[in-house]
């Protein structure tokens, strides 16, 4: 059997200067790869203040997505988005804690309200990131 | 309704809404001849079969399809490994004892990954074990994917004493020159293997690496409801 599929597209919303990706399907490496790309396009526009990543949706983080979703956020900020990973559901964070898996130098929030509050708190630019710099230990033991 | 024709109705129920799970469900069983208030697994087959074209009708991902089919037959099989089962048609095999996805492409990681929820949901684990388990499966296919290129992922139900799901991820790619120092974590790939068998050896219950370089590598991993 052989099927054509055209590779599933995350909308990117925009709100009041923020963008907004709320994940709602199983992700695969295509799909992240290809909202990196999307997010980093929509970054380049300069009118957004902000970046949230709703995650509610997503039942299973693996290693390779859950990098690329910290590759996501921090590739945002280093181009002066501010942003706000939110709606991990309880099992899947258990899951990456014992995986020795966090999100290091990624702002997280319960839930997309909170992020969207979180986010208006931050400056939008000109101050320094607290979280600047700790991006580099991604494995956490060695 | 019974309990048996329950659970059936329970794996309906995740891939359809109630109302369509429901009447799928009476018209199979009027088709298929058989009465769902003393439903035994000596007629899930045919009950199945007979719930086929209506799948075929409202299910349209082939995914979810598939994966639904593949549950149906493993509640046939439970606790009666000698009912002839027909031949499954999806891709992904079901086998008396469990089910076989072949890893062939991408699209076969997030498969294998579903199925694997899809089975420690059906077995009653916790949300937690079921993502710890669909995790697993996750990063053993990816690693098949990404490194020999093609192999197989195989679940199957653990009973007796302790209940679990077994996981074996089979292939024949260019094998791991030195496991230890991966699982160490000394090691980093680019892509990350390092952490992903790590991390699936701290997901499960039992963890065993049988790589041998240029022959392949073989992973089998156990977690239990408890």
């Amino acid at each position: 059997m052989v099927m054509m599929m055209e590779t599933q597209r995350i909308p990117i919303v925009r709100l009041s200067g923020k963008l907004i990706v709320s994940i709602q399907t199983a992700l695969s490496d295509t799909v992240v790869d290809r909202l990196q790309q999307d997010v980093a396009a929509a970054c380049e526009k300069g009118d957004a203040r902000g970046l949230v990543v709703d995650l509610s949706g997503v039942d299973v983080l693996d290693s390779y997505i859950t990098r690329s979703i910290r590759d996501l956020a921090v590739m945002a900020r280093l181009m002066g988005v501010e942003t706000v990973v939110c709606g991990l559901r309880p099992a899947v964070a258990m899951t990456l804690v014992e995986m020795g898996m966090e999100l290091p130098g990624v702002r997280t929030a319960l839930n997309l309200d909170r992020a969207l509050a979180l986010l208006d708190t931050l400056q939008p630019e000109g101050l320094p990131h607290d979280l600047a710099g700790e991006g580099d230990e991604w494995e956490g033991e060695a | 309704m019974n309990e048996i024709a329950g659970e059936i109705l329970a794996i309906l129920r995740r891939y359809l809404s109630e109302p369509t799970s429901r009447s799928l469900l009476t018209s199979a069983a009027r088709r298929a001849n058989v009465r769902l208030e003393v439903l035994t697994r000596p007629e899930i087959p045919q009950l199945v079969q007979q719930l086929g074209p209506g799948l075929n009708i409202f299910l349209q991902e082939p995914e979810k399809l598939a994966n639904c089919k593949s549950l149906l037959a493993l509640v046939a099989v439970e606790n009666a490994p000698s009912i002839p089962m027909e031949p499954p048609q999806q891709q992904a095999e079901s086998r008396p004892d469990g089910i076989s996805v072949p890893i062939r492409a991408e699209h076969d990681v997030v498969r294998a990954r579903t199925l694997g929820k899809d089975m420690a949901k059906q077995l009653g684990f916790s949300e937690v074990v079921q993502t710890k388990v669909a995790t697993a499966v996750s990063e053993l296919a990816r690693n098949i994917f990404q490194y020999a290129g093609t192999g197989e992922i195989r679940i199957r139900r653990i009973e007796g004493k302790r209940r679990g799901i077994e996981v074996v991820a089979r292939d024949q790619g260019p094998g791991i020159s030195d496991p230890a120092l991966i699982l160490s974590g000394a090691y980093r790939s680019k892509w990350g293997m390092g952490a992903g068998l790590r991390g699936t050896k701290r997901l499960v219950d039992e963890f065993e690496l049988d790589t041998h370089p240029g022959l392949g590598t073989t992973v089998r991993i156990r977690k239990y409801a408890e």
